[in-house]
C-alpha cells in the first residue's frame, strides 16, 4: 500500500505537469481558436452529451453504462450524484474533454476543518474544494496520507481516515482527468521547428500537438527515426534532433497512464472478456489484433474530444455511435452480448429515473397526509395518502426490478439492498393491514417506514456502486433468493409490528380511546409479529443450511448467525409470554416495540462489529446514528409507558 | 397420593414460566457472547457461553452456560409436548412446529458431540490422507522406519501440565516440561535448549482473538534411560523442520504440530483455481479439483465454493486458500466428520412443514371468518 501510495505521488507530480501543460495549451488554443468555448465552470448546456452515459466501461469487475460511473465517481468525490444541479454525466464530459474547466469546481467534499487546517485551505461555507485548491497543498496532503496509511487500520484516528480518503479522491479525479489526456495537445509535444513539423507532416500553423496527433503519423515517425538512426550523430541537423527527443517522451509517454480507469475497449479471448483503457491500448497497440481498426475507434474518441470543444453535436453523436457499434460488436462477435445493450440501457434509465427518490418523495408526501387526516379526519386526505403510498410502491418496485434486469441475480445481495428491500415488503404488508383495517393505521406505519427506510438507504450508497460485483461465497442465486430473502421478510414484519404497536400507545394517551381500535391494532401487531418470526426462522434454517453447504457447520454462533437468532428469540419471548399470561396487552406492545432494536442490532449493528464470517456485509461510520436511534427509541418507550402508567393511577388516587 | 404428587410435580416443567425464563436466559447470552466476540474473538466465546454448562462472570459470580438453557428448555418443551398439548388439529401447525424444536435442539447435542471440524491445506500435486485441528496442537516424536513410512507417538498440548513430566513407552522417553505456552514467538534470551531453527527461547503472547493462528510451544527436558540421553529441547509450532536427535542408530524427530486426523481415504489436489473479477481483488471462484482415493478405487471431484464433496461421513468443503511467499498457492478444504449431518435438515423440514400447516390454517381461519 505504501509503495503503491509513493508511485502514484510520483506520478501525480509528473502528472500535474502534464496537466498543466494541457491546460495551459488548451487556454491558449481555445483563445485562438474559438470564441465559444465554454466558460469556466459552465457547463455546455446548449450541448447534449446525455448519450455518452451509454458508453460502457468496465470498472469494478463489471461492465456498467459511463453514466453509472460518472455517479459514482461524483459520489465518492461530491457526495452527490449530480454537481452544479446537472447530472453527472454532464460534469464527466467537462472532466474528459475540456479538463481545464473542471479545474476550479469545487467538487472535493470535507467537513473536516483540521484537515483543511493541516493543509492550509480556508473552510469554505459549502465544504467543497477544488482540485486547484488541493493541488497547492498536494505535498502536506501527501506527507499526512503517507504517515496515516503507515499506521494499522484499528490505529488510525478519523483525521487519518479523512486524510486518506482525501488523498484517494485526489488521486481518483487526476485519473479520471488524465483519461482523454491523448486528445489534448500538450506541452511535452512541442515541435517549435516547422522543418520538424513539415517532416512529420504535422500541422504548420501550430507548434503542440496532442499525443494522439503524433501516434496517427506513427508510420512516418518511424521511417524518419530510422532514417535519422543510421545517420552520423555530428552531422545531425537541428529538425532531426528535435524528432529524436520527440520520440523518446512519445514512446514513454503512455506507460505513465497505465493506471487509468476508464476501460472502454473491450477484448476477447477464449471466450473471457479483457477490457482497457486507452492508454493501455496505446502501451499494447503493436500487439493488438485488428490493428486498423483499433485506431479508427481511437479516433472516434479522439474525435469527440474536438467536437464536445467545438460544439459540433452531429460530429459527437456519430462518433459515439461508431465507437458503441464497434463495443457491441466484440462483445456480440463471443455471444457474450446477451441482454447485454438492454441491460445497460435499463441501468441508465434507472440512473436518470432515480426511482429511489422518487420514491422517497411519495412516502414522506403520504406520511405527511395520513398525518393530517389523524387531526382533521378529511376522508379526502387518506385517499391522497394511499394513492401516494401507492405511486411511492411502484417507484420502489420499479427500482427493484430494474435492479434484477441490471444484476442478473436476486434483489438483495448488500446493504442498501436489504433497506430497498424491507421498505417494499413493509409497505405490501401495509396495504394488507389497511384492506383488513381501514382506519388508516396500515397506511401510516407503512409509509413512515419506507420513508425512514429509504433515507437509510442513502447513507449505504456512498461508496459508489451498488450494483458491485459479489464474492464467492454470495455467489449463489439460490441461496440469496431463498435464505436472504425470507430474513429480510421477517425484519420487514418485525419492524412494521413495532411501529404499530407505537400507534397503539400514542392511542392510549388520547382521552378516551377506542377499545375496539386498540384491540385492532394489537391483532395489526401480532400478525406482523407473527409474519415477522416465521420468516425469520425459515430464513435462519435456510441460513443455517447454507453455512452447511459452504463451510461445512450448520451453526456457528458467528454475529450474523447469532443477530438472526435473537430476532427469533425476542420476539418468541414477547409471544410466549402474551400466551402464558406473563404480560398483557400493553407489555406485548412494548415488547413488540423493543422488537425494533433488536432487528437492527442484527440488522446492521452486528456488522459494526467487523468480525466473523459474514464479513462481506460489514460496515463503518453508522454506529452513532445507530447508539442515537437506540437511545431514543428506549428513551421514547420509557416515557410513553410511565404516562400511561400515571394516567391509569390517577384517577384511582382520587378515588381514595 | 405420592406419585400423584411427583407427577404432578412433573408436570409443572412443562410451565410456560420455564420456557419464558430460558427463551430470556438465551437472549442475553447470545447478546452478551456476540459482543464478547468483538475483545475475545468467536473460539472464545464459543466455549464459554455456547458449548458451556456454566460460566464464571468476572471470574467469581457463575452464570448458567447456553447447553445448561437448551436442556432445561428441552426438557420443557418434552413435557409440554406430553402434558400441556391437546391435539386439535387447528394446532397442527404449532404443534409440528413445537416437536421439531425439540428434534433440532437433540441434534444439536447429538451434533456438538459427534462431529469433529479439521482442515486439510494442501499445494497442486500434494497428497494427504490425514487433516489437521482447526485450534489444538500436539507434541509429537517419530523416527522413519522406510520411506515415507513413519513411527509416530503424538501427546497432547492441552494435555500437558505444569511441572508434570510424561512418558512416551514406544520411545521409553520421559518428558519434563520447564516451560510452554500456548502462544508465543522467539526471544533472544539463550535458553541453551536445542532446536531445529536456531531459536534461542520463546516469549509468551497474549492468545489471539482469531484462535487458529495461536503458536504454542515450550522448552522440555527429554530423557532416556537406556542410551543416557538427557537433552534440554525448544519446540515451537512456527518451525517448518523437526528437530532430529540420534540414539540407538537412530534418528528421532520431535515436533509441535496442528493435531493430524487420518482419514479413511487419501484426497490428491490436481488442480487449484482462483478467480478473480476482472479488474478488480474480488474473488469470483475457487475451487478444487481433486482425485479421490480409497483402497483400489479413484476417482476426480470438483470442490467449489457452495458446492462440498461428501465420502464416508465426512465432508469436504472449499473454505479458503492460501499464498505463501513464495507466491505458491494452497487451497484449504474445511473437513468435517459428522455422521448426523442431515439431522438439522431434517429438523429444519419438520419446522418448515409445521410453519406451513400453521400458515394454511392461519389462512383457512381467514376465509371461513370473512364468509
Amino acid at each position: 500500500m505504501k509503495n503503491v501510495l509513493l508511485m502514484n505521488f510520483f506520478l501525480l507530480v509528473f502528472l500535474g505537469n502534464v496537466t498543466a501543460q494541457a491546460t495551459a495549451q488548451a487556454k491558449a488554443q481555445a483563445k485562438a481558436q474559438t470564441k465559444t468555448a465554454p466558460a469556466k465552470n459552465d457547463f455546455n448546456l446548449d450541448f447534449d452529451v446525455s448519450e455518452l452515459g451509454y458508453l460502457k466501461v468496465h470498472e469494478g469487475g463489471r461492465v456498467k453504462p459511463l453514466d453509472s460511473y460518472a455517479e459514482k465517481v461524483l459520489l465518492i468525490i461530491n457526495g452527490k450524484k449530480s454537481f452544479q444541479d446537472q447530472p453527472a454525466i454532464n460534469w464527466l464530459a467537462k472532466a474528459l474533454f475540456t479538463p481545464q474547466d473542471v479545474l476550479d469546481d469545487k467538487i472535493f467534499k470535507t467537513t473536516f476543518k483540521e484537515v483543511l487546517f493541516a493543509l492550509g485551505i480556508e473552510p469554505d461555507k459549502g465544504r467543497r474544494y477544488s482540485f486547484n485548491q488541493l493541488s497547492r497543498a498536494v505535498e502536506p496532503l501527501f506527507s499526512l496520507a503517507n504517515e496515516a496509511i503507515r499506521k494499522e487500520e484499528e490505529d488510525r484516528s478519523a483525521f487519518d481516515k479523512e486524510v486518506i480518503r482525501l488523498y484517494q479522491n485526489f488521486l481518483l479525479f487526476r485519473q479520471v482527468l488524465n483519461s482523454f489526456v491523448f486528445t489534448q495537445p500538450i506541452e511535452k509535444f512541442l515541435l517549435e521547428n516547422p522543418k520538424s513539423r513539415s517532416l512529420l507532416g504535422l500541422a504548420a500553423d501550430r507548434e503542440i500537438f496532442s499525443y494522439f496527433e503524433i501516434l496517427l503519423k506513427r508510420e512516418t515517425f518511424s521511417q524518419k527515426i530510422n532514417q535519422i538512426n543510421a545517420k552520423d550523430e555530428s552531422s545531425l541537423k537541428a529538425e532531426e534532433i528535435a524528432l529524436l527527443s520527440l520520440y523518446k517522451d512519445f514512446t514513454s509517454f503512455p506507460s505513465a497512464f497505465l493506471e487509468e480507469p476508464l476501460k472502454i475497449f473491450p477484448t476477447i479471448s477464449g471466450g473471457e472478456q479483457k477490457w482497457f483503457s486507452a492508454w493501455e491500448i496505446f502501451f499494447v497497440h503493436s500487439q493488438v489484433k485488428n490493428q486498423n481498426l483499433i485506431f479508427k475507434k481511437l479516433e472516434n474518441l479522439n474525435n469527440l474530444t474536438k467536437a464536445y470543444q467545438a460544439k459540433d453535436q452531429a460530429k459527437f453523436s456519430a462518433n459515439l455511435a461508431s465507437f458503441n457499434e464497434f463495443v457491441e460488436a466484440t462483445m456480440e462477435e463471443e455471444s457474450l452480448l446477451k441482454g447485454f445493450i438492454f441491460r445497460t440501457k435499463a441501468e441508465v434509465f434507472y440512473n436518470r429515473l432515480d426511482p429511489f427518490y422518487l420514491a422517497t418523495i411519495f412516502y414522506g408526501l403520504s406520511f405527511l397526509t395520513i398525518l393530517l387526516y389523524f387531526l382533521l379526519n378529511r376522508k379526502v386526505l387518506k385517499t391522497i395518502s394511499w394513492f401516494s403510498l401507492l405511486i411511492a410502491f411502484l417507484f420502489n418496485s420499479l427500482g427493484l426490478g430494474i435492479r434484477v434486469i441490471i444484476s442478473h441475480r436476486p434483489p438483495i445481495t448488500n446493504l442498501f439492498e436489504t433497506f430497498i428491500f424491507v421498505a417494499f415488503i413493509i409497505v405490501l404488508l401495509g396495504f394488507f393491514l389497511e384492506r383488513y383495517n381501514k382506519a388508516g393505521i396500515g397506511i401510516l406505519s407503512s409509509a413512515i417506514c419506507g420513508l425512514v427506510l429509504l433515507m437509510i438507504s442513502n447513507r449505504f450508497i456512498s461508496d459508489g456502486d451498488t450494483l458491485a460485483v459479489l464474492v464467492a461465497v454470495l455467489r449463489s442465486n439460490f441461496w440469496l433468493s431463498t435464505h436472504v430473502i425470507a430474513i429480510n421478510l421477517g425484519y420487514g414484519g418485525i419492524v412494521l409490528s413495532g411501529v404499530i404497536a407505537h400507534l397503539y400507545l400514542f392511542k392510549l394517551l388520547q382521552k378516551n380511546p377506542d377499545k375496539n381500535g386498540l384491540k385492532n391494532i394489537v391483532r395489526m401487531v401480532y400478525a406482523s409479529q407473527g409474519f415477522g418470526i416465521i420468516f425469520t426462522f425459515l430464513g435462519t434454517m435456510l441460513g443455517g443450511i447454507w453455512a452447511d453447504q459452504s463451510w461445512g457447520r450448520f451453526w456457528g454462533w458467528d454475529p450474523k448467525e447469532n443477530g438472526a437468532l435473537l430476532i427469533i428469540l425476542w420476539s418468541s419471548i414477547v409471544f410466549h409470554a402474551r400466551l402464558g399470561g406473563i404480560v398483557r396487552d400493553l407489555g406485548f406492545i412494548a415488547g413488540s416495540i423493543v422488537g425494533i432494536p433488536v432487528v437492527m442490532l442484527a440488522w446492521f449493528g452486528i456488522n459494526l462489529l467487523g468480525i466473523g464470517l459474514h464479513s462481506y456485509g460489514f460496515i463503518s461510520g453508522v454506529a452513532y446514528g445507530l447508539v442515537a436511534y437506540l437511545l431514543g427509541q428506549f428513551l421514547l418507550l420509557f416515557v410513553l409507558l410511565y404516562i400511561i402508567e400515571y394516567r391509569r393511577q390517577k384517577p384511582s388516587t382520587k378515588k381514595t | 397420593m405420592k406419585k400423584l404428587l411427583a407427577w404432578k410435580n412433573f408436570k409443572k416443567l412443562a410451565d410456560l414460566k420455564i420456557t419464558f425464563v430460558c427463551l430470556m436466559l438465551l437472549f442475553v447470552l447470545t447478546l452478551w457472547g456476540t459482543f464478547y466476540q468483538y475483545n475475545y474473538g468467536l473460539y472464545a466465546a464459543q466455549k464459554k457461553f455456547f458449548h458451556s454448562w456454566f460460566f464464571l462472570f468476572l471470574d467469581f459470580i457463575p452464570f448458567i452456560g447456553a447447553k445448561t438453557v437448551l436442556l432445561v428448555l428441552f426438557v420443557n418443551l418434552l413435557a409440554a409436548s406430553l402434558f400441556r398439548y391437546k391435539f386439535k388439529l387447528n394446532k397442527l401447525g404449532i404443534l409440528t412446529i413445537h416437536y421439531g424444536l425439540l428434534f433440532l435442539i437433540l441434534s444439536s447435542f447429538y451434533t456438538h458431540y459427534a462431529s469433529r471440524e479439521s482442515v486439510i491445506v494442501f499445494e497442486e500435486g500434494e497428497e494427504l490422507n490425514y487433516s489437521l485441528d482447526y485450534f489444538d496442537s500436539e507434541l509429537v516424536v517419530y523416527v522413519e522406519k522406510a520411506m515415507g513410512i513413519r513411527e509416530v507417538v503424538a501427546y497432547d498440548f492441552n494435555s500437558i501440565q505444569d511441572g508434570e513430566d510424561f512418558y512416551l513407552p514406544k520411545f521409553n522417553l520421559r518428558i519434563t516440561p520447564i516451560y510452554f505456552y500456548s502462544h508465543s514467538t522467539p526471544g533472544n534470551f539463550d535458553d541453551q535448549a536445542k532446536n531445529a531453527s536456531g531459536i534461542n527461547s520463546l516469549l509468551f503472547l497474549p492468545l489471539p482473538k482469531e484462535r487458529e493462528s495461536t503458536l504454542p510451544g515450550g522448552v522440555f527436558r527429554i530423557k532416556q534411560a537406556e542410551y543416557g540421553v538427557d537433552e534440554r529441547i525448544l519446540l515451537w509450532e512456527g518451525e517448518r523442520d523437526a528437530l532430529a536427535l540420534e540414539w540407538g542408530g537412530r534418528t528421532h524427530y520431535f515436533k509441535i504440530q496442528r493435531k493430524h486426523y487420518p482419514l479413511p481415504f487419501s484426497v490428491k489436489l490436481r488442480e487449484f483455481e482462483k478467480k478473480e473479477h476482472f479488474g478488480t481483488s474480488i474473488a469470483k471462484v475457487y475451487q478444487s479439483e481433486i482425485l479421490y482415493r480409497k483402497g483400489d478405487e479413484d476417482y476426480p471431484a470438483l470442490i467449489a465454493m457452495n458446492e462440498p464433496f461428501r465420502s464416508d461421513g465426512y465432508t469436504l468443503f472449499q473454505s479458503s486458500f492460501s499464498v505463501d511467499e513464495s507466491g505458491n498457492e494452497r487451497s484449504v478444504l474445511a473437513t468435517v466428520k459428522n455422521r448426523g449431518y442431515y439431522l438439522p435438515y431434517a429438523a429444519s423440514l419438520i419446522i418448515s412443514l409445521g410453519l406451513l400447516i400453521h400458515f394454511l390454517i392461519a389462512l383457512l381461519k381467514r376465509a371461513k371468518l370473512k364468509r
